[in-house]
């Protein structure tokens, strides 16, 4: 038998014994794209349909490693002629078959709702955290196979719902960052790892190397877990006495012009407005840097950034952050400096599309409303699950509220008019039907507003009484406003239907993804982000 | 070439333990070997390290000329392994599991599959954590013996399994088996079952080989001389030779005698103690000789450590 028969042989056999339990699992995905598609069905909320994913994985991933154990010196596996790579290869496919079910689930909903790069739209998590718990789930299983199956499945099963409780926790308790959040995975997982490891050294034979392999794999897991999940989510600077952050906004930005390098600085020229510190990535990076030590090494530019080190040189210098005050600074043009390694003299070649700017988001007062710049090409996304724009207060009615956002920024931006000031706050329930554009500069228009105390204005009627098509940029004539204000409250998801939304497909939008499993009563939520979009005309894309 | 070569077999387990010290034999094609020896003696340290489970310290394993630890798939492939400890798939029924290993085998043969599988009563559409200890034993039985392998390994093949099924399997599988060319190498406690079945022996005591050979020589190598009578006269017998092991029960002495180290002449002794009520020299079963050579190798064993 070949190795790809013998692994395809393999892999079948995989899937076939855990049967039913995949099944369930690819219902529940299914169950999570249609909930998330539909905006709201029978099952939405009533299900903790994500949880219910995050939670049968493990099982998954624990069983099928369980089923040829590793550690047992005479498992069944090791006395019949199978090549130990096609085992290893077939658990690993199996991994990456639930990853990528994962994957296209989440796939899925985004193609309905015409989104880009957002991360998370199902409950179901970010690719990176889903990916990361999967590997961790695998080490895990590895090093507790040779314990009785029921009991490791249970140990790895209460892991995960502690792990779950803690991240459920950590998003409802306003005032939990998202560093100490994932402290506690971190902990949590290093628990359930001590634990099992402890029950295995006391109970079970095992082979050594086996064991010190697999120790070393939940190791390098945990590691791994820990660096990609506080990976661009650790908060900048808080305002003394302020609350906490409780998420990041990524904002994709064009270059403003050409990167320059001099004098161990590489300078990348943005038009960006920000009173907070920014934690910079490099959007579709072609830059060519050419490290100049004598030994004429060049590196790609990801390979110059994994050297650089992420957490130091790629961090703007001071010269980046712009001092002011937020209500009145205007967009103007300002440098990233990234102070490049030590001895390091690179010479820049290509061009970067644009940066990406990770800006601590703030559950806030008014002075420390966050202004971003937007453009045609921009991209503004406040990922849910985990930068969470706002805090608990937030429910699953976020996700229509956020594309009605997205679609009224669409609307401003495909209408071509300036819009100086975006300010949006999500409101009480009884404020029903809220939706308001305030404009500066002399002359104040509400354009739609249905919430009892005032009638609509002469800008059309409360486009969400007969669906999102009647939301036409038409509605927006001539807007020069510099200050719009947006208040918007979490609308009957069932108003607003996938087929509505692909009329509205923009190149700049906000979308709000929140946590669907928090479906406790609707309060007031504080988040204020005001965003400055630039004239659509003006914008360039590199 | 012989069917399984153990050269100067050691192995210590990583917390200092050796289970074997320079482990050496050998079996020819078609030979049923049976390994004896107490409980940790090494049995199924050596049979793991026979079937490439484990990699000897010391010494290797040729299994058809292959070494076992370095040949591992190959060794898979003509090596069928049962041992009571083995793990089988037990979320599957009989007969996923023989769909699983069936193309993995070069030689696995379905109709004998089928014919094990009635023999043994095992209903195939049942799941393996559903099967007694018996079953499963049967169930790993069948897997082993339908893959045809040129050699079989087996540990306490008879553990958990009924009398009938014993019979069975003793006398009907593994003698068939090794009709065919295949040979077996079957650690079993239960000496009294597979001595009919046993080619050859080897007896092993804390890790070593205490005597190695074909049944036929054990048996002729190993004599008891009993004899009845007084003091003194049971004195001087048991003074006479350095006797393997003797015992004394009231006025009967009971002597095993190794002839290989110590010739004996039975006449001759007969005529010696002719005073007394009664001598007898018999053959030993393969269950005395075991039990003899085990005690008095753990005597020797103590008293080398001890020296």
């Amino acid at each position: 038998m070949t190795w790809p028969a013998a692994l395809w042989h393999q892999w079948r056999r995989d899937v076939r014994r855990t049967g039913w339990l995949l099944l369930v699992y690819i219902f529940l995905l299914a169950l999570a794209v249609a909930t998330a598609a539909q905006l709201g069905t029978f099952f939405s909320g009533l299900i903790p349909v994500g949880q219910a994913v995050m939670l049968l994985m493990p099982l998954l991933v624990a069983l099928t490693i369980h089923a040829d154990s590793a550690v047992h010196v005479d498992a069944f596996w090791a006395v019949t002629p199978v090549r130990t790579s096609v085992l290893v290869a077939s658990k690993l496919l199996y991994a990456l078959m639930l990853v990528v079910l994962w994957a296209v689930a989440v796939g899925v909903v985004l193609s309905q709702w015409r989104l880009l790069s957002v991360p998370a739209a199902t409950d179901l998590g970010t690719a990176d955290i889903f990916a990361a718990l999967v590997m961790l789930l695998l080490g895990t299983a590895l090093v507790t196979a040779a314990c009785p199956n029921l009991a490791t499945v249970g140990v790895v099963l209460s892991g995960t719902v502690a792990l779950s409780v803690v991240l459920m926790l950590s998003t409802v308790g306003a005032a939990w960052s998202i560093t100490l959040r994932q402290w506690w995975v971190v902990a949590v997982s290093i628990s359930v790892c001590a634990v099992v490891l402890l029950a295995h050294a006391y109970r079970v034979r095992t082979a050594s190397r086996v064991r010190r392999g697999g120790t070393i794999m939940g190791g390098v897991a945990l590691v791994l877990f820990t660096a990609v999940t506080m990976d661009g989510r650790v908060s900048g600077p808080q305002a003394p006495g302020g609350p906490v952050d409780s998420g990041a906004v990524v904002l994709r930005v064009p270059l403003a012009g050409q990167p320059e390098c001099a004098g161990g600085r590489l300078t990348l020229p943005l038009e960006v407005v920000s009173p907070v510190a920014w934690r910079v990535e490099l959007v579709r990076p072609r830059l060519d840097v050419s490290l100049v030590d004598g030994s004429q090494v060049a590196l790609s530019s990801e390979r110059w950034m994994q050297s650089a080190g992420i957490w130091g040189p790629m961090l703007p210098s001071s010269d980046a952050r712009v001092a002011g005050d937020p209500a009145t600074t205007r967009v103007r043009r300002t440098d990233i400096v990234f102070d490049l390694p030590r001895g390091s003299t690179p010479r820049v070649c290509g061009h970067v599309a644009g940066v990406a700017l990770r800006v601590p988001m703030r559950v806030a007062t008014p002075a420390e409303v966050l202004r971003l710049p937007l453009a045609s090409s921009t991209t503004l996304t406040a990922s849910g699950v985990r930068g969470r724009l706002v805090s608990a207060e937030v429910t699953d009615s976020t996700v229509a509220i956020a594309m009605r956002l997205s679609m009224l920024i669409g609307a401003m931006a495909r209408s071509g008019t300036s819009l100086g000031e975006l300010d949006y706050a999500l409101s009480h329930p009884r404020e029903r039907r809220v939706l308001r554009l305030e404009a500066d500069e002399g002359r104040t228009s509400v354009l739609f507003t249905s919430d009892g105390s005032s009638a609509p204005s002469d800008a059309g009627d409360d486009p969400f009484d007969d669906g999102a098509e009647q939301w036409d940029t038409r509605a927006l004539p001539g807007l020069t406003v510099m200050s719009n204000r947006v208040r918007l409250h979490p609308y009957p998801a069932d108003r607003v239907r996938p087929r509505d939304l692909r009329s509205w497909r923009t190149s700049g939008f906000l979308v709000v993804i929140a946590p669907r499993w928090h479906r406790s009563e609707v309060r007031t939520v504080q988040a204020a982000v005001p965003v400055v979009l630039p004239s659509v005309t003006a914008a360039t894309r590199r | 070439m012989t069917a399984i070569s153990v050269d100067g077999v050691s192995y210590r387990y990583q917390r200092g333990v050796d289970a074997l010290h320079d482990v050496t034999f050998e079996a020819p094609p078609g030979a049923i070997l049976g390994l004896l020896g107490a409980n940790g003696a090494g049995k199924t340290t050596l049979l793991q390290c026979c079937a490439g489970l484990r990699q000897p310290t010391a010494g290797h394993v040729r299994i058809g000329g292959e070494r076992s630890e370095r040949r591992v798939l190959i060794v898979r492939g003509v090596v069928g392994y049962v041992a009571a400890g083995v793990e089988l798939p037990r979320d599957l029924t009989l007969r996923a599991l023989e769909r699983w290993i069936a193309p993995l085998h070069r030689r696995w043969d379905t109709a004998l599959a089928t014919q094990l599988r009635e023999r043994f009563a095992l209903d195939a559409s049942r799941r393996l954590t559903s099967f007694s200890r018996g079953e499963t034993m049967k169930a790993a039985l069948l897997c082993a013996l339908a893959a045809q392998p040129r050699v079989l390994l087996m540990d306490e093949p008879l553990s958990g399994i009924d009398a009938v099924s014993r019979d069975e399997i003793t006398r009907g599988l593994i003698a068939n088996a090794a009709a065919t060319g295949t040979t077996v190498l079957i650690a079993s406690h239960d000496i009294a079952e597979i001595e009919s079945v046993l080619s050859d022996v080897a007896i092993l005591g804390a890790g070593r080989v205490q005597v190695a050979g074909s049944l036929e020589q054990l048996q002729t190598r190993y004599r008891r001389i009993t004899l009845l009578g007084g003091d003194a006269i049971l004195g001087a017998l048991a003074r006479e030779q350095a006797w393997l092991e003797v015992s004394r029960a009231g006025r009967m002495l009971s002597i095993v005698a190794d002839t290989e180290r110590t010739p004996l002449d039975a006449a001759m002794l007969r005529r010696r103690y002719e005073a007394a009520d009664s001598l007898t020299v018999e053959d030993m079963s393969l269950r005395d000789v075991f039990s003899s050579v085990v005690r008095t190798g753990r005597v020797v064993t103590a008293t080398t450590e001890a020296a």
